[in-house]
């Protein structure tokens, strides 16, 4: 099946895009990874579409440090964060959950700007990157605004972003003083949606005891979101399986609490409340392993 | 919707072809570059038989359109073969029975040799990984996997100071 018919744009600079967006037959072109499935198989395409396609703009590529955050460009793509060194080390649990995504030839287009303005609710990147606390930097011609990602989702498929926006960059808070995991449950082991996704972040502090706790969880609700009342729950108590295992509960309930009991609970329930289990564990012993 | 000229080197040699911007690099290669290597599996991506290595990365041409490609170096499997022998991948995979009905073929070579340019000693675990994206129905894929194995090694002896991008 063809795509439709299209006119196509390739703006090098920021400014050249911006106004290239402000056309009101202009849809952004990332990775093209879902755009152009998802063009292929509508129903009811646009009609007089202009692509916009971000991909030459320098700017929009870097992964740079800025005092005690990251800044990563909106078309950074999934295999460019698996491989960087920056992330690596202060957010390797964005590291693992972009490696975990699609195949090699996905990840070679496949970009976080595109992941989180998809909005799926099975986001790979989403956990991570609230952990990190990220926020997006939108521009247009009529100016800039920061958005934190908690806010910029707004349920599945739906985001904040206006016309005439484009993602310049995402910052996320650099952490590295514990230890941090993602993990991903799916029917295989690639090119895989997930059933549930997990990042959490767990911090010690002298005497043992958890200084900083960050959980999330996709795919289990409308949108990907952290538990806050799971990480003050956390922070100040011992590391050890009872605690865990209360938070364990407290994440499974809060899920059921937003989605109530459907057809998939019966599975869900257990099995959210054993990888929170095991999340929480294995970031407690790369923490440990840090100290 | 008018056509726009898009130029771009394939295989080593520059082209220039006018399209319409909706065709995909895939259909632009089979089509109006006559080169059916690269197959259309799925169209979606998930299947890789479509797989090309485009600035020097492996990705599916069923994703990209033909426009994004401009001023880009794209390889697809007609390009493995230098002066009318065959590249140790392809030898590989005859030797192998890495071949059945063929047509997973082209993908799984270009995903190959991406994975031999960046890692020359690569692992069965790192094989499979790098297969991930590569889907074949006939050979059960251990016969893909010792011809990855066996091209690479008879090309690190080769060249053993090279380090890819041959």
């Amino acid at each position: 099946m063809s795509l439709p018919p299209l006119d196509y744009v390739a703006p090098r600079t920021l400014k050249e895009t911006l106004k290239a967006l402000s056309d009101e037959r202009a849809v952004p072109l990332a990775g093209g990874t879902d755009l152009i499935v998802n063009l292929r198989n509508s129903e009811d395409p646009p009609k007089n579409l202009l692509l916009v396609d971000l991909k030459k703009v320098s700017e929009f590529h870097l992964i740079e440090e800025e005092d005690d955050h990251l800044k990563i460009g909106s078309l950074v793509t999934l295999a460019e964060l698996a491989s960087s060194p920056l992330i690596s080390k202060f957010a390797p649990a964005l590291a693992l959950a972009a490696e975990s995504m699609g195949s090699i030839q996905i990840r070679n287009r496949g970009t976080v700007a595109g992941n989180i303005v998809n909005a799926s609710p099975c986001a790979d990147l989403a956990p991570p990157l609230l952990i990190h606390e990220a926020s997006l930097l939108l521009v247009s011609q009529s100016g800039r605004r920061e958005v934190p990602l908690s806010k910029f989702v707004k349920g599945p498929y739906r985001t904040d972003l206006r016309r005439g926006e484009v993602v310049r960059l995402f910052s996320i808070k650099k952490m590295h003083d514990g230890g941090e995991t993602f993990y991903k449950l799916g029917r295989r082991e690639a090119m895989n949606k997930a059933r549930m996704n997990f990042a959490a972040y767990i911090s010690l502090n002298g005497a043992g005891k958890i200084k900083e706790a960050r959980f999330s969880a996709g795919s289990l609700t409308p949108s990907p979101m952290r538990y806050k009342d799971v990480e003050t729950f956390l922070e100040g108590e011992k590391p050890d399986p009872r605690v865990f295992k209360r938070a364990a509960e407290m994440v499974k309930n809060k899920i059921f609490e937003i989605t109530g009991v459907r057809w998939s609970t019966p599975y869900k329930a257990p099995v959210s409340e054993n990888l929170t289990l095991w999340v929480l564990k294995e970031a407690t012993r790369i923490a440990k392993g840090r100290r | 919707m008018r056509k726009v000229r898009i130029e771009f080197t394939l295989n080593g040699a520059l082209v220039s072809v006018k399209t319409y911007p909706n065709k995909t690099l895939l259909d632009l290669l089979r089509e109006d570059l006559g080169l059916t290597g690269p197959k259309r599996g799925c169209d979606v991506g998930e299947c890789g038989a479509c797989t090309v290595i485009y600035n020097g990365k492996a990705v599916n041409s069923c994703l990209i359109l033909a426009p994004e490609v401009e001023g880009g170096e794209i390889f697809t499997v007609e390009g493995l073969s230098k002066n009318g022998g065959l590249h140790p991948l392809q030898e590989a995979f005859i030797e192998h029975d890495a071949v059945q009905c063929g047509f997973c073929t082209p993908g799984i070579l270009m995903t190959a040799k991406y994975l031999l340019d960046h890692n020359p000693d690569p692992t069965e675990e790192e094989i499979l990984k790098a297969l991930q994206g590569n889907i074949c129905r006939c050979t059960g894929y251990w016969p893909i996997v010792e011809a990855i194995k066996s091209a690479a090694k008879k090309m690190r002896v080769s060249n053993p100071c090279k380090s890819g991008n041959s």
